[in-house]
């Protein structure tokens, strides 16, 4: 096994508050081998984004990284100054964003935006940045890209916009690219296009992929390993294909059973997660999720579970797991 | 860059200010004509045959419509008739000078307004929540508080005043204003009076919208290509942060039009707000008139100078 | 939804997973308004001068229309405390006078702009069409015409008095209420308790008064507290120019203007009252700050 271009280690960020500090990441380790696509997937609020801008050091105040490391390649991006964290970002490690036409800057030209990045890192002349951005659109699948690259933002359909921001980010050919919510606000149609052009260009560039989404259907169409994040933590780890057949958390259970199919019984009923997200100033004592969690035991309501083995490269935070769970209610009822 | 879409545009534009000048001065022009009092009643009793011969000279003794085609007609000729006070003064050339050193005095306000204002509020964006952002949001609320005349009068006390006691009579500031254009030394500080309430407003503008901006997705990718915080802040901030700024400009100029009423009359500055108090005073209606005229068409091309900004800004505007 | 056996009670669910209780609006402003020193310390200031204008219409220290009360260009010193004016008069009582026409012209103006305002601005936003496309024509040939000089002309025409300047000031400057409470009612109408309102029935007056008015109300009130400092201005800069109150009534813009001439050896009778009028003007801003950034309903948690 080659070594992991990225390792994080019990990242902590929290913002500071008027009304108290948010423990939005508590305490996430995971790694991240070379080429590997990777999914981080979670509720609104779970942390799963700003663990990833914490990865680049872009949280805002009043955020800020409190405790844990981000070693890319090594060094530790937690510590790193200022300037060598700016040199990683777009270069070896670039984001793209959810919305792409709020993402891009309004006022400039599609291709200066692109041809920015490079320049930001490396001395290229205008004709070569040029040239070079063209490139990209066509690597992108962008019709017309000779054209295209002069025009703006808002002369380009969602999903081209999309593109585009691909294209930004893969500009200098990073070692990893970060995707937040990249087809969330885009068709299904198009999500789907989106995904596609993710995995090929994975293939071709070997470039590592994280991506973050709260739709389990867009990890599956994209990932190998997938995180499930709750309440600041991720609460299981593994390989997508088994962690789909075989969801040791009730959370990931639920996760995969509120997902409609289309070949479902007309007379079930369409499932939901009962319960509001929790507080992230005042977590719920014991396991996070059991106020919502049907299967929960004595022990949930105070001991706080970490990860542990449930299986061959899969890891759950749970006492009771679902295997059990099943076994015990024999038919689970949700 | 000047398809025939835009030349239509701005034809269409300046059409449209010129209706609007003569709409203007028409008003005043019927407005004027109910007033009590004329120009030549504070004329020591005149001789009624006389007074035939002036009212006859001023097209006075027509009737009210007939005086109207004739103001029309020599208005579209840029004509503006004679003064009432001072008989044999064209008009239209004397407001012209006239509304060249307004302008003289109004640009330079402007250009400072804007220029100060702005460095302010970047930086007071910039810096949020540290003394220097406390120190530039508290001069910027005291400067749009303050009358004009009362930052003129501080002003005056300071230079002219204080300058000259503490130095001992050495170093003292000349409040006056030679000739038609003055030195340039005597137009900082009416230019000064005249433009801070609106450079701190537009500070204030500024700091908000670079807030708002500095918030917005596209600066946090901007970030996360890796560029400079320098870069980000002036290529792609800045920019955005601009486009409410060059909203308010059209009220702006307004408001230093109006503020330059106060100003020219403190400094004694021959412009064309001091023309028009003083012709209201002496009831000199017909400069009255004139001077609303040349105000609606500055106002008129200012707001199209504004519109023609908003697309070197914003490419997303077209007309 | 089809429930398990073992599901949190109500009460577990609120300790464990709600943390932070809801309050109304006004009580959340109110709160945030508190904090606020600035704001805090300027309504003070603001009260203290209405308690002194108020005194002021029964007693001032000296009669304010006597002349020669004082040695003329008196510098401030026990018997006169601000100093007297070039024709001898008290400033202090004059201040105290003063305060009552700034105060009246700043609150007079904006009530009748509330009321034209508000009412015009809802009928443009609510009903929309030709009757907004006739009143924001209206609005935009309003914004053209420069207000001092509209003003300028309205004294002229109408005389000088305090009633009249209150209403050449308000007819300038009604616009930005309209425009306010237009865009208001625009976004509030497409609410979801307007539609349920108008789809059982009820009559747009009511729904006007009883819907969307309340919660326009808190930007009315930012705007009027605005609006009060820029009228007092106004009639500061209408009074310096010689066509403000009648005088002998003192106004503060009449009293700098008075002694402008005699700014270098008698500084005190313009800057007393230019002090006075910077002050109740930044109280006025900075309350309205306060005011705005209180009622924000993006700074709710």
């Amino acid at each position: 096994m080659t070594a992991p271009v990225l390792q994080v280690k019990d990242l902590k960020t929290q913002f500071f508050t008027d009304d108290g500090v948010v423990k939005a990441v508590d305490g996430v380790s995971f790694d991240l081998h070379p080429g590997e696509t990777l999914g981080i997937v979670g509720e609104s609020g779970c942390g799963k984004s700003v663990t990833a801008l914490s990865i680049l050091r872009l949280v805002q105040e009043p955020g800020r990284i409190t405790g844990g490391q981000i070693l890319f390649k090594g060094t530790d991006i937690v510590t790193m100054p200022g300037d060598d964290v700016r040199d990683i970002r777009g270069k070896d490690i670039a984001m793209i964003f959810q919305d792409p036409l709020s993402s891009l800057n309004p006022v400039l030209k599609v291709g200066y935006q692109i041809e920015e990045a490079m320049e930001a890192h490396t001395k290229i002349s205008g004709k070569v940045a040029l040239s070079r951005a063209v490139q990209l659109l066509k690597q992108v699948r962008i019709p017309a890209a000779e054209s295209r690259v002069e025009d703006y933002p808002h002369q380009f359909s969602g999903g081209m916009r999309q593109r585009a921001m691909i294209a930004m980010g893969l500009a200098n050919k990073p070692s990893i690219l970060i995707a937040d919510e990249p087809t969330t606000a885009l068709d299904v149609t198009v999500q789907a296009q989106i995904l596609e052009l993710l995995r090929d260009l994975n293939e071709e560039t070997k470039t590592a992929i994280i991506l973050i989404t709260h739709n389990m259907g867009v990890v599956a169409g994209l990932c190998k390993r997938v995180l499930v994040m709750y309440a600041g933590r991720i609460v299981e780890q593994g390989p997508v294909e088994q962690i789909f057949k075989d969801p040791q958390h009730p959370y990931t259970w639920s996760l995969l059973q509120s997902i409609p199919r289309l070949d479902a019984d007309r007379k079930d009923r369409l499932l939901s997660i009962e319960g509001l997200p929790p507080d992230l100033i005042k977590p719920p004592r014991g396991c996070r999720f059991h106020p919502r969690c049907q299967f929960r035991i004595e022990r949930c309501f105070h001991d706080d579970p970490t990860l542990m083995d449930v299986g061959p490269d899969q890891e759950a935070a749970c006492w009771v797991t679902m295997r059990r769970a099943l076994a015990r209610d024999g038919e689970a009822r949700a | 860059m000047l398809s025939r879409r835009a030349l239509i545009f701005l034809g269409e534009r300046l059409v449209l200010i010129a209706f609007t000048a003569v709409a203007v001065s028409s008003i005043v022009f019927f407005g004027v004509h109910q007033l009590p009092g004329s120009a030549f009643l504070s004329d020591r009793r005149i001789d009624p045959a006389a007074l035939a011969a002036i009212m006859h000279h001023y097209h006075l003794d027509l009737s009210l419509w007939d005086q109207y085609k004739l103001f029309v007609a020599g208005i579209v000729h840029g004509n503006l008739g004679e003064s009432l006070v001072n008989r044999g003064i064209p008009i239209t050339p004397l407001l012209l000078r006239e509304a060249s050193v307004s302008l003289e005095v109004g640009a330079t306000a402007l250009i400072f307004t804007i220029g100060l204002g702005m460095v302010l509020g970047v930086i007071a964006a910039i810096k949020q929540n540290t003394w220097v952002d406390y120190l530039a949001t508290a001069t910027s609320v005291i400067g749009y508080s303050m009358p004009n005349f009362v930052i003129a009068s501080v002003l005056v006390l300071l230079f002219a005043v204080y300058l000259y006691n503490w130095s001992g009579g050495v170093l003292y500031y000349e409040v006056g204003w030679e000739g038609t254009y003055g030195t340039p030394g005597q137009i900082l500080l009416p230019a000064f009076a005249l433009g801070f309430p609106y450079a701190s407003i537009v500070a204030r503008l500024t700091r908000a919208s670079m807030l708002e901006v500095l918030r917005q997705d596209y600066v946090r990718t901007a970030k996360a290509k890796g560029l400079s915080d320098r870069i980000v802040i002036i290529r792609h901030a800045l920019r955005n942060a601009l486009i409410p700024v060059v909203t308010i400009l059209g009220p702006l100029t307004i408001g230093i039009i109006t503020g330059s009423v106060v100003i020219e009359n403190i400094f004694g500055i021959p412009g064309l707000g001091k023309e028009f108090v003083q012709s209201i005073l002496s009831r000199d209606y017909n400069i009255v008139i004139g001077v609303f005229t040349f105000y609606a068409l500055a106002i008129g091309l200012a707001n199209l100078l504004v519109d023609l900004l908003y697309t070197v800004i914003d490419p997303r505007i077209r007309y | 939804m089809a429930t398990a056996p073992g599901v949190a009670t109500p009460e577990e669910y609120v300790g464990d997973t709600l943390a932070r209780e809801q309050t109304s609006l006004w009580a959340d402003a109110w709160r945030r308004l508190k904090r606020n020193r600035l704001a805090l310390g300027s309504a003070v200031f603001l009260v203290l001068l209405l308690v002194v204008a108020i005194i002021s219409v029964f007693w001032t220290p000296y009669p304010i229309w006597r002349q020669g009360v004082a040695p003329t260009y008196q510098t401030p010193n026990s018997d006169f405390l601000l100093g007297a004016d070039q024709a001898g008069r008290d400033m202090l009582s004059r201040l105290m006078v003063g305060a009552q026409v700034s105060l009246e012209v700043g609150v007079g103006t904006q009530i009748i702009v509330a009321v034209v305002g508000v009412t015009i601005g809802l009928i443009a936003g609510y009903f929309r069409g030709w009757l907004d496309g006739i009143i924001s024509t209206l609005i935009n040939i309003f914004y053209g015409i420069p207000d001092l000089l509209v003003a300028l002309i309205l004294v002229l025409i109408l005389g000088r008095g305090l009633d009249k300047i209150i209403f050449a000031i308000a007819v300038t400057r009604w616009m930005d209420m309209a425009r306010l409470v237009r865009g208001q009612t625009f976004s509030l109408r497409e609410r979801e308790f307007v539609e349920a309102a108008r789809a059982s029935g009820t009559r747009p007056n009511k729904i006007l008064s009883r819907h969307i008015l309340p919660n326009a109300l808190g930007p009315i009130i930012v705007q009027a507290t605005f609006g009060i400092p820029q009228a007092i201005l106004f009639e500061a800069f209408l009074s310096f120019l010689g066509l403000g109150v009648q005088p002998p009534t003192p106004s503060w813009g009449a009293m700098a203007a008075d002694g402008f001439h005699a700014i270098r050896i008698a500084p005190h009778i313009v800057l007393v009252p230019a002090i006075a009028l910077s002050l109740t003007l930044m109280a006025f801003n900075f309350l309205g700050d306060g005011l705005r950034d209180a009622l924000d309903p993006r700074q709710k948690r």
